[in-house]
């Protein structure tokens, strides 16, 4: 076991790709951190430096006391579980789980041990004799899983593991890793561009965005107080609706923002406790979860907006309604501050699958403030 | 439809004719190695040269009798196993290093022996044989081996082959603590196993047929191979084209021997198991 930290590494390839930039993250020891962002944002590369499969361009890389630059993979006591698993195809289990021990020389004796001890938490005794051919997804996955726990490593290293499994076996393997990371209490790195899985395995997920670490907080966190619009739009499915809106000062002290051509006052405990008073006529960003939505009628609605149902989907226990309004949601994951185009066409939000709504239909929402956030200009939380 | 049926049958008896034309010099000389020689000739012009109606292992005991097949045969196995043999070694280790590892100058060493994959054998020849001639390797077996192992379209067929290898099984090996040359051993080698095979067969038609460059760098029957072996037949009166037919057999059988025990590898695909779900 052994804490994880990298120290203002960046990583810039040789055809000039920027993978990493001045990345910092700090993982203590037998914690588990998912890294999660879309595709192409760093962070494989990051989990690839790490084990050392690549080197960073510059910054610092260390796995305990040791700053691990200069190592090898093998001399960093790391696992790894890759994406396509990468089991020898020529090996059966057992061997594929015994080619690490060897090049670590350990007894015959000790390897048949912990190979065996390996099988049985795995629940691979069957399949020993199995070449990768012979098993199944779920399987192979496993015997990935072996080869990585049977060498008894201070860090596994995880790359998107679950991304070649239907969705059925996706959710039982995701369970299985996380009691198996409680078991063991190895620190444990996991990246994957699915974020329930990060939500629902990690300890504290890591959001990363162009090779930068966006925010790292533990799940419900990153949900409730995202650290900026990419967070707000990329944590949640669907993600949160930003726009831009503008703050003013209404009667009673209280202060509002503009829905269009509609002033929606704030709560007055919310606005002292965002410190919202110094952002008054001047514009920012408003974002509000599909959740912040709720039926007109109902007692949570703090208050109500007019919107025109573009389309409805409905998934049995919730619709998803999407909507046109006074305001137009910002396109989060392509931000480019006050003024930005980018543009979603419709909002969303999530409705218990009770409510009985057609699609084109003209209804009032409700909507709880409480959960509302604010961005500035350059899409930084006011509050986090 | 009935348009139909007669196209078929055209272009079926156009294979046929086709495969016939290829077919029948092996078929020839495999029954005229089994007749009386006096028959060969007579009958070369009608049906009966593929119908053999004597059958006699007369010309294959001639063989024997009149030139010293074993010691061709044993030379042609020694020369071209070597070269096989060491080529695989050489050549596969060649296109790792240009497939996978990163070292100044790759691309342009990797250029340059592409380009020596279009120059033959013919054209360098001479000053070959004066550069073989000044290290006195004249009339020996390595003269006719040591050319040979390297081969620029057998490193060209590694290269390409490995570089189809998924790179995860590369790092998953590196991780597990196994350095370049034990990973290529144990988890490259085992897998690519059509490339080896493929080269394997190749190397083997081209080099059992080798004929100038021995012809050249040699001089007595000690360490020559068999296309030279066979070639002594026309110096020897009087002409019998049944021993040479039955030598031409006999020279044959280890080419098909070799591509029956390779070629079930040899058009298979890159062994991806286990890496996809």
């Amino acid at each position: 076991m052994a804490q994880v930290s990298f120290k203002n590494v960046s990583k810039i390839f040789e055809d000039g790709t920027l993978a990493a930039s001045g990345f910092n993250l700090e993982i203590d020891d037998g914690e588990f951190v998912v890294l999660v962002g879309p595709s192409g944002c760093g962070k494989s590369t990051l989990l690839r430096i790490l084990a050392g499969l690549e080197t960073a361009t510059k910054g610092e890389v260390h796995i305990g006391d040791e700053l691990v630059n200069e190592q090898t993979p093998q001399q960093r006591n790391v696992a790894m579980v890759f994406q396509n698993y990468a089991l020898y195809p020529h090996m059966t289990a057992r061997r594929n789980l015994e080619f690490p021990l060897k090049m670590m020389k350990l007894s015959k004796v000790d390897i048949k041990s912990r190979v065996e001890a390996t099988a049985q938490l795995l629940g691979l005794d069957e399949l020993l004799e199995r070449k990768p051919k012979q098993l199944s997804g779920g399987q192979r996955q496993r015997v990935a899983m072996g080869r990585a726990i049977v060498r008894e490593p201070s860090v596994f290293l995880m790359d998107e593991p679950l991304s070649n499994l239907d969705a059925k076996l996706r959710v039982q393997i995701r369970t299985e890793i996380a009691a198996l990371q409680r078991r063991m209490k190895t620190t444990m790195l996991y990246v994957t561009h699915d974020q329930v899985e990060a939500m629902t395995l990690g300890d504290r997920v890591a959001v990363i965005n162009q090779g930068q670490l966006q925010q790292m907080a533990d799940p419900q966190v990153l949900y409730e107080r995202p650290a900026n619009i990419f967070v707000a739009g990329f944590i949640g499915n669907p993600g949160m609706n930003v726009f831009e809106t503008e703050l003013l000062a209404v009667e009673d002290q209280r202060l509002a923002i503009k829905w269009g051509e509609q002033l929606i006052p704030l709560a007055k405990d919310d606005a002292a406790s965002l410190a919202l008073e110094e952002y008054v006529g001047k514009p920012l960003f408003a974002g509000l979860r599909p959740d912040a939505f709720c039926c007109a009628d109902t007692s949570m609605a703090q208050t109500q907006v007019a919107v025109e149902v573009e389309s409805v989907e409905a998934l049995g226990h919730e619709y998803l309604l999407y909507f046109r309004s006074g305001v137009t949601a910002l396109d989060t994951d392509n931000f480019a501050g006050l003024g930005d185009k980018a543009t979603r066409p419709l909002m969303v939000a999530r409705l218990p699958g009770s409510v009985d709504i057609k699609t084109n239909e003209k209804i009032m929402l409700g909507l709880m403030l409480s959960q509302i956030c604010f961005f500035s200009a350059d899409g930084v939380a006011l509050r986090v | 439809m009935k348009r139909r049926s007669l196209i078929n049958a055209l272009i079926y008896a156009s294979l046929i004719l086709l495969a016939f034309c290829f077919i029948a010099p092996i078929v020839f000389m495999l029954v005229g190695s089994l007749k009386p020689d006096a028959r060969v000739l007579v009958e070369a012009g009608s049906l009966s040269a593929f119908l053999p109606e004597q059958v006699s292992l007369q010309n294959y005991s001639d063989v024997f009798a009149r030139v010293s097949f074993s010691r061709y045969l044993f030379n042609s196995l020694l020369i071209t196993g070597s070269i096989v043999v060491a080529g695989l070694v050489v050549n596969s280790l060649a296109g790792y290093a240009f497939a996978r590892m990163q070292w100044r100058g790759r691309d342009w060493v990797f250029a340059m022996v592409m380009m020596i994959m279009i120059v033959p054998l013919e054209a360098i020849a001479v000053p070959l044989f004066y550069e073989v001639t000044l290290l006195g390797w004249r009339d020996t077996y390595i003269v006719q081996i040591i050319p040979f192992i390297a081969n620029a379209f057998s490193i060209y067929l590694f290269y390409t082959f490995f570089l189809g290898l998924p790179r995860e099984l590369e790092e998953a090996a590196c991780i597990d603590g196994a350095g370049v040359l034990r990973t290529f051993i144990t988890i490259i080698v085992p897998n690519a196993k059509p490339a080896f095979a493929t080269v394997t067969i190749l190397t083997f038609l081209t080099q059992w047929g080798a004929f100038l460059w021995p012809l050249m760098v040699t001089s007595g029957e000690a360490v020559r191979p068999l296309p030279l072996g066979i070639a002594t037949f026309y110096s020897l009166p009087p002409l019998q084209w049944g021993d040479i037919f039955a030598f031409g057999v006999m020279m044959v059988a280890p080419i098909l021997v070799v591509f029956l025990l390779f070629q079930r590898w040899f058009v298979r695909g890159v062994a991806a198991t286990g890496i996809k779900g």
